[in-house]
């Protein structure tokens, strides 16, 4: 047929089912996961996690900048059509489908033709759960895709993201369970290239997936029951983790090396990162981390946008520390930062954490001495206050750093790593009413932070600020009852991952986030204005709204999320 | 001298002479052809308008012609004194090309609007069709305003796909093109230009003729006297109708206005920024009340930046020259004719370091042999492009006038202590050596055989290539207290090369009797497109000097490389035929039947018919008799043609593509360095993929009276089209690439279109002309796929787009200011609500205004009807002419005003905006319709609503023209036959909707926004004839 033209730079895809060709569809997997082409990725961690909880304040040039980040960190304006939910839900759903194409054609694979078919099985299983383990963590019903769902879209609006039949949410989360076991079978201890996921990664998650799986939700949100079957079953797979302790896995001796890239792929506490690099040959400039595009701020020449991503003032505030060198929990939140830079540090001590996590005019960036962080780098300092977070950010000359009219830099993101395993075995452990066992893991994580210092000193070798932290004794600085160990966990939990856009995610799984945020909005609008309007709403604001345009789609098959 | 030329069998014994003039001004006509018949003997008139001739026999007859005047035949018997007076060539008898062959104007039975040469030269553009906005009822123009690069987009009664404008197709001397943007080719070259609007009239062109046919006819040499033509003016440009900015004070002060409001409004405390020395107090009801205000000395820390009073706009705006220069020179006897042309175009833009340059060279020939019975000839045109389309608007407006140009050392200075900004000087002086180059090739060979009685054959075999070509040279760049290139350069090439041939054979029969005319043409025709583009980028380059800095002597590790590909095929036959009985009853039918590898695998053929009739009322014997009427016609036409735009290449098939950035991994956790790339799915395939049908009825009058002084036509047209193209949105849990293109929509499409003209009596010393016409289109979505409702305007479960036109406005009602402290609390639950701010109204009267089940249809951007208005004067050797185009009754989305009366709603923040915002909504000023500056964005009044929807209806007086033509007597002897000057000035005014709440607030409402301002233009020009 003469009027027979192929089109041009495609491959046809029944030209792809030899056993080389396989690997093509598992990097794709990963290429997407990673490849999240904006800061409304789903993994991007810092606004689904850390602005909408205590943690963190969004920054940027005002309010009315990304507003519906705004609306997310007061719980007002968040509707199913507001940007930008629709987005990280088709990408997530991008991941899984490229995640069940691999594993539909490596079920068309001998593994005697392709002898790594399990562990590539292992891994886009692990993918394709991880990433309905978040959208689960967002939206609480999803629609659950596994690789037998096939054909035209009316198959896949045929998929209602609510079981009816189901009296709550438990059945997602047995899915998403068996999935992550079944990476677990899959997956080798050990995989020769440094990007892949192992074994160790699925362990955590399935961890992971029984602790939230433990605090049964009503439909309403709010937490009926901790079942602690899962919780002992959860146990299990963390003491699989920490048998493990010593050489290859581990806490590093200085926290700051978990936020450093030239620890990438280097460290022993790392169990699963995300891969970036710069200069690959890439159009865009590099396989680069595009979900913090907006949180290096202005200075040095070498960042250039946008002043996104400010510590809180109450964040700040959890890291002052008493004469006993233990948190304030009771009077932590009295002043703040803004009764001045010099009030704030030199009446205080603090958690070495504090510089770990924020920089403050003045003091140095990223521990480089000889750098010191401006005033004049923040965008909008009435608004969002002037604690810069920096965990996610690198030095302003570091080769890893890309400007496109938005700053990225290419250091891997690290999504497990085994101290939060020490302070989850923690978790499980008082809650099986252990609360003994856990005082050794929660102390092991405050040594290591009292022993990371080294880093945070100004150029004449002085301390960046005056630290003081102590391990929990009881008998001697408290009385370690479950109460108290549950409040030190809480406590311990939100000062290791400050602003890593876990806390959101803690405080939805015990059940309080009305609570803490409510208390949280009635002393901060006082510190800045645009918070009056904050409120959490229970029964509501625990998830976001199921995206309007799905709605559409499934015609009438998805369920919305109450008070949306 | 002419006598040299008889052939020796030519008995050299008898002179006739005489004087060739002009019917209505008696004028002598130089340079008209007097040729004897049959022979290729033949002379030309003289300066006076005199011959002289030698006839061999008594029997011959003498043939007298000139352009745009009717052949008059003068058998010589014995007398040797002729005189003639040429008359006009009556319009209706001339002979149109239609497509594959010509048509005399009298018989068409179609939809055509026609434009001249001069139509093109009485609004110059590099680009034809930009000349022709508002000419051509029913075709709808629309440009990127002043921007020399001349874009346009032509759009023929409305809107008929929607998978992007559909493109009319250009046809250029009988070649579809495939890759033809009018800019690439010399406007000064074409001779005329047709549009096929109607189905019956595009259908010969099938499968591509859904959006209209553009008809380009360029010139071709004709018989006569050597004849050598200079065009030639110069223009000067500047931009008139622009916002006024406020400056460095204004700015200030407005600023104070934003704290002191937000104190009151809101409760936030006064906290004033840096960037400004204000000196306030409070008045004794507690209101802050500034006594001064300006820029702080020093914008940044290290006192480089100068707190200062920049005009931005002024900046990168400059008065501009456009100058242009054509040569033409043709010839032709009875056995050849031939036409060279060069042209030179040089727009220079109204914002620095813009330009459009355009040389171009023309030449064809024609032969005729074996007794006028074989006739080969070639057409070939090259034009080579340089342009900078560079648009800097936007930073120009929004800059803080506080702001310099340059720091104190001479270097760019950034938006120092304010937000983030841009400096537009830089951008655009950093890049003005970045331009990109276009060669441009087209033309045909072609060889027309008469063979017998009226059967002919014709084969043409045209090309139309062109290369793309640009080097960018990024240099690196620093703006104090600014952004900067992180000591990055780089280096990127970039070209393209599309291509496409067409080859086409046609066979066509004539037959004339008394009675009976019938033309009649059948052909074949196969089209091949192919393109293959190329780019790269690379980082590094040691000298930033344009003849140092290419690709190949960077040294840096970042790079990146692109391509592009395509190809496709037509096979095409098609045939036609006119008939005609007595005059009176005319008759077409069109088949053509496209094959395409565009079309899906299932769907490989599309046939397309058309009939069309027509009666000349004015021909039939009782509208004898009477004086008035000169010209009747009734027609009416059906027909169905395609359009193939939207259709994605390969989506027949689902493929699988390597998409770099996409699907590559640092899977062995490299830092840099190549990485493995796997493939992803591009698109579900879709084999049933076809053209979208449009099936079009036309019903018209063509009327001409008092002797055609007064002629026009009325119109009515219905198009249907079905099988529009869509890609379905799909729900998102499918994944990636599961949007499949279907043939799924119908839409509708109808309107009339008016064209009048009257001239006063030719025999008038002061002759006038009018002539006018009006298009209008009303667009009507019939049916969409279920998943496909949502991508249009409306809420996709209440308010559907359905029985709507897609150019539709959907958004909150906006209802004036809260005035007073009463009505913000008498008012539904608005966050954000305040006295001085916009209230919205509660549609669904649920007591909460939500953007959700709030909105509603606020504004169509269709226009009610478009247009334009010529007037002619001449008065001895003085002629003026007069052009007036408009566009009424569209809303538009005045997206300017988001800026001009909002104060900050978008990034960046500390935006300047106009003078207007001075007039917004205060304690002082409380009836404002400008809601209060404000820096909060509580009221989120960036939110789409009808505050931005205003009436788009304008009225500009394009043109107006005065030219004076010297005496031939005088221009003689200066050895030319004709010379004219003139002086124009185009863009002269607007009017536009000033009254009313829906008024338009903006400078243009042709262009609101960001858009390259047009400009205002004087142009002096000559044109000479030697």
């Amino acid at each position: 047929d003469s009027l027979n033209v192929p089109p041009k730079q495609v491959l046809d895809e029944s030209l792809l089912t030899k056993p080389s060709d396989m690997e093509g569809f598992v990097t794709a997997a990963y290429a997407r996961m990673a490849d999240i082409p904006s800061w409304d990725s789903p993994f991007s961690p810092w606004w689904t996690g850390s602005l909408r909880a205590d943690d963190s304040y969004k920054g940027g040039g005002g309010t009315w900048d990304g507003d519906g980040w705004h609306f997310m960190e007061t719980f007002v304006g968040v509707t199913p059509n507001g940007w930008p939910l629709d987005y990280p839900w088709y990408v997530s759903y991008q991941i899984i489908q490229r995640c069940n194409t691999a594993i539909q054609k490596l079920h068309n694979i001998s593994e005697e033709d392709f002898p790594q078919k399990n562990a590539r099985l292992g891994e886009v299983t692990f993918i394709r759960t991880f990433t309905h383990f978040r959208l689960k963590q967002f939206f609480k019903y999803i629609p659950y895709i596994d690789e037998t769902v096939v054909g035209t879209s009316a198959e896949f609006e045929a998929v209602p993201n609510r079981d009816r039949d189901q009296p709550n949410d438990q059945y997602l989360w047995g899915r998403i369970l068996a999935d992550f076991k079944k990476a677990e079978e899959l997956l080798p201890a050990v995989q020769p290239e440094k990007g892949r996921v192992d074994k160790n990664a699925a362990t955590a998650m399935v961890a992971r997936t029984l602790m939230f799986m433990a605090y049964e939700q009503d439909d309403r949100h709010n937490v009926v029951n901790i079942n602690k079957d899962r919780l002992a079953e959860a146990l299990l797979y963390l003491d699989k983790l920490t048998d493990q302790e010593g050489a290859k896995v581990g806490l590093q001796a200085d926290f700051a090396d978990n936020f450093d890239i030239a620890f990438d792929n280097n460290t022993k506490e790392s169990i699963w990162e995300i891969q970036y690099s710069i200069d690959d040959g890439s159009a865009a400039g590099g396989k680069i981390n595009r979900s913090e595009g907006l949180n290096h701020p202005f200075q040095w020449g070498g960042f250039q946008c946008c002043g996104f991503h400010h510590i809180s003032y109450n964040m700040a505030n959890a890291f002052k520390t008493g004469p006993d060198g233990l948190p304030m929990f009771d009077t932590y939140n009295n002043g703040s930062y803004a009764d001045g830079h010099d009030v704030f540090f030199g009446k205080n001590t603090f958690d070495p954490r504090f510089s770990h996590t924020a920089v403050a005019p003045g003091q140095p960036w990223k521990y480089r001495p000889e750098l010191l962080f401006e005033r004049a780098g923040i965008r909008n300092g009435a608004e969002y206050g002037y604690l810069k977070s920096v965990k996610e950010l690198v030095p302003p000359d570091c080769n890893c750093l890309l400007y496109d009219g938005w700053q990225f830099n290419s250091m891997n993101k690290r999504m497990i790593r085994y101290d939060e395993v020490l302070l989850w075995k923690a978790e499980v452990l008082i809650q099986l009413d252990r609360w003994n066992e856990s005082l050794p893991l929660i102390n092991k994580i405050r040594e290591r932070a009292a022993n990371s210092t080294g880093r945070l000193v100004m150029a004449d070798g002085s301390p960046i600020l005056n630290y003081r932290i102590e391990t929990y004794k009881p008998g001697i600085n408290c009385t370690w009852d479950k109460e108290f160990a549950w409040k030190a966990l809480q406590w311990e939990n939100r000062l290791e991952m400050a602003g890593e856009g876990r806390r959101f995610f803690d405080l939805q799984r015990w059940g309080i986030l009305e609570k803490t945020m409510n208390d949280y909005f009635a002393v901060e609008k006082n510190r800045f204005s645009w918070m009056d309007i904050a409120r959490f709403t229970a029964g509501r604001d625990e998830y976001f709204p199921i995206p309007q345009p799905q709605m559409n789609w499934a015609k009438g098959n998805y369920t919305q999320n109450p008070g949306y | 001298s002419a006598a040299e030329a008889i052939p020796q069998s030519v008995r050299q014994d008898k002179i006739v002479q005489g004087l060739v003039s002009e019917a209505g001004t008696n004028e002598p006509l130089a340079g008209a052809s007097v040729h004897i018949k049959g022979t290729t003997v033949g002379t030309l008139t003289n300066s006076a308008g005199r011959y002289e001739i030698s006839v061999g026999s008594e029997d011959a007859v003498l043939v007298f012609s000139y352009t745009g005047k009717k052949q008059e035949e003068r058998p010589v018997r014995d007398v040797t004194l002729i005189n003639v007076v040429m008359e006009d060539e009556e319009t209706m008898l001339s002979e149109v090309y239609v497509g594959y062959m010509t048509q005399r104007k009298a018989d068409l039975t179609g939809s055509i609007a026609i434009a001249t040469a001069n139509d093109i030269a009485k609004n110059p553009s590099a680009n034809a069709m930009k000349s022709l906005q508002g000419k051509l009822a029913g075709v709808h123009i629309t440009t990127n305003g002043g921007n020399p690069a001349e874009g346009v987009n032509v759009q023929i009664r409305g809107l008929s796909s929607l998978s992007g404008g559909v493109r009319p197709l250009i046809v250029l001397d009988g070649m579809p093109t495939e890759n033809l943007n009018l800019r690439d080719i010399n406007a000064g070259d074409i001779e005329s230009i047709q549009v096929l609007k109607d189905a019956a009239s595009a259908s010969i062109y099938g499968a591509r003729a859904s959006g209209g046919v553009i008809l380009v006819q360029t010139k071709k040499g004709k018989v006569g006297q050597t004849k050598v033509d200079y065009n030639g003016s110069v223009a000067l440009s500047t931009v008139i109708e622009k916002p006024t900015l406020m400056n460095a004070e204004q700015y200030g002060v407005a600023t104070f206005r934003a704290y002191a409001y937000d104190e009151l409004a809101y409760g936030i405390p006064m906290s004033l920024p840096g960037t400004y020395e204000f000196s306030w107090h409070r008045n004794a009801g507690g209101r802050p009340v500034l006594d001064a205000v300006r820029p702080a000395e020093w914008l940044n820390a290290d006192q480089t930046v100068k707190g200062s009073d920049t005009d931005w706009l002024g900046e990168i705006l400059q008065p501009a020259m456009m100058t242009n220069h054509q040569v033409t020179i043709s010839s032709g006897t009875d056995r050849s004719r031939s036409l060279f042309s060069l042209g030179y175009f040089d727009n220079e833009g109204t914002q620095i370091h813009t330009f459009f340059r355009q040389y171009s060279i023309r030449t064809n020939t024609e032969y005729s042999l074996i007794n006028n019975r074989l006739k080969i000839g070639e057409n070939l045109a090259v034009s080579y492009l340089q342009y900078r389309d560079a648009n800097e608007m936007r930073w120009a407006l929004i800059n803080p006038p506080a702001v310099p140009v340059y720091d104190i050392n001479g270097g760019w200075a950034g938006a120092a202590g304010f937000d983030d900004f841009t400096n537009p000087v830089r951008v655009l002086t950093d890049n003005k050596d970045n331009i990109s180059n276009y060669v441009k090739i087209i033309g045909n060979v072609f060889m027309d055989l008469n063979i017998w009685n009226g059967i002919s054959a014709r084969t043409q075999f045209g090309i139309d290539y062109g290369n793309a070509y640009s080097r960018t040279v990024e240099k690196m760049w620093s703006e104090t207290g600014g952004r900067n290139s992180n000591g990055e350069n780089y280096v990127g090439n970039n070209q393209s090369h599309p291509l496409s041939y067409v080859w086409a054979n046609t066979l066509s029969y004539n037959m004339s009797s008394e009675k009976h005319s019938l033309d009649a043409v059948a052909g074949v025709e196969y089209t091949r497109f192919v393109q293959e583009g190329f780019s790269a980028r690379r980082e590094g380059v040691y000298l930033e000097d344009r003849d140092f800095a290419h690709i190949g002597v960077t040294t840096g590790t970042r790079y990146s490389l692109g391509s592009s590909a395509d190809e496709y095929i037509y096979f095409s036959l098609f045939g036609k035929a006119n008939y005609v009985y007595d005059q009176k009853y005319l008759f077409s039918a069109t088949l053509r039947r496209d094959g395409s590898s565009l079309f899906g695998a299932n769907n490989r053929f599309a046939i397309f018919p058309a009939f069309s009739a027509g009666w000349r009322l004015s021909n039939e014997s009782f509208m004898e008799n009477q004086g008035f009427i000169s010209d009747l016609k009734i027609r009416a036409g059906w027909g169905a043609n395609g359009n193939v735009q939207g259709l994605p290449r390969g989506y027949t098939s689902t493929p699988f593509t390597t998409d770099y950035s996409g699907t590559s991994y640092p899977i062995e956790g490299n830092e840099t360095g190549p990485l493995y790339s796997g493939y992803r799915r591009t698109w579900l395939g879709n084999p049933n993929l076809k053209w979208e049908t449009t099936t079009q009825t036309d019903v018209a009058v063509d009327f001409g009276f008092l002797n055609n002084r007064i002629s026009g036509s009325f119109g009515y047209y219905f198009k249907k089209t079905r099988d529009v193209l869509v890609q379905t949105p799909y729900i998102a849990a499918m994944g990636e690439g599961g949007e499949p293109w279907i043939n799924g929509a119908d839409m509708n499409n109808r309107g009339i279109e008016f064209e009048i003209s009257y001239r006063n009596d030719p025999k008038r010393a002061f002759q006038y002309g009018i002539s006018a016409n009006i298009g209008t289109y009303k667009t009507k979505l019939v049916s969409l796929p279920e998943n496909v409702i949502n991508k249009y305007p409306g809420d996709g479960v209440h308010d559907l787009v359905l029985g709507r036109t897609p150019n539709i406005l959907y958004g909150l009602v906006a209802d004036g200011i809260f005035k007073t402290q009463e009505e913000v609390d008498n008012h539904a639950e608005q966050p954000g609500k305040a006295i001085g701010r916009i209230r919205y109204k509660d549609l669904d009267g649920n007591g909460i205004v939500q953007e959700l089940h709030d909105r509603t249809y606020i504004g169509i951007t269709d226009p009610d009807f478009f247009g334009g208005v010529t007037f002619d004067f001449s008065y001895h050797n003085f002629d003026m002419n007069v052009f007036f185009q408009g566009v009424f009754g569209n809303k538009v989305n005045n997206v300017w005003k988001r800026e001009s009366d909002l104060w900050n709603i978008s990034v960046p923040a500390h935006k300047n905006h106009p003078i207007r915002i001075l007039d917004a909504w205060s304690f002082d000023n409380p009836t404002s319709s400008i809601p209060a500056i404000s820096n909060s964005t509580q009221n989120a009044e960036h939110r789409f609503s009808s505050y931005f929807v205003e009436d788009g209806s304008y009225l500009k007086m394009r043109n107006v023209e005065l030219g004076y033509t010297l005496p031939s007597a005088v221009s003689s002897k200066m050895m030319m036959q004709h010379l004219r000057l003139y002086a124009s000035a185009r863009n002269v005014f607007t009017l536009k909707k000033w009254w009313g709440a829906d008024q338009f607030t903006s400078f243009d409402p042709e262009m609101p926004g960001y858009g390259y301002l047009t400009p205002f233009f004087l142009t002096f020009g000559l044109n000479v004839t030697f």
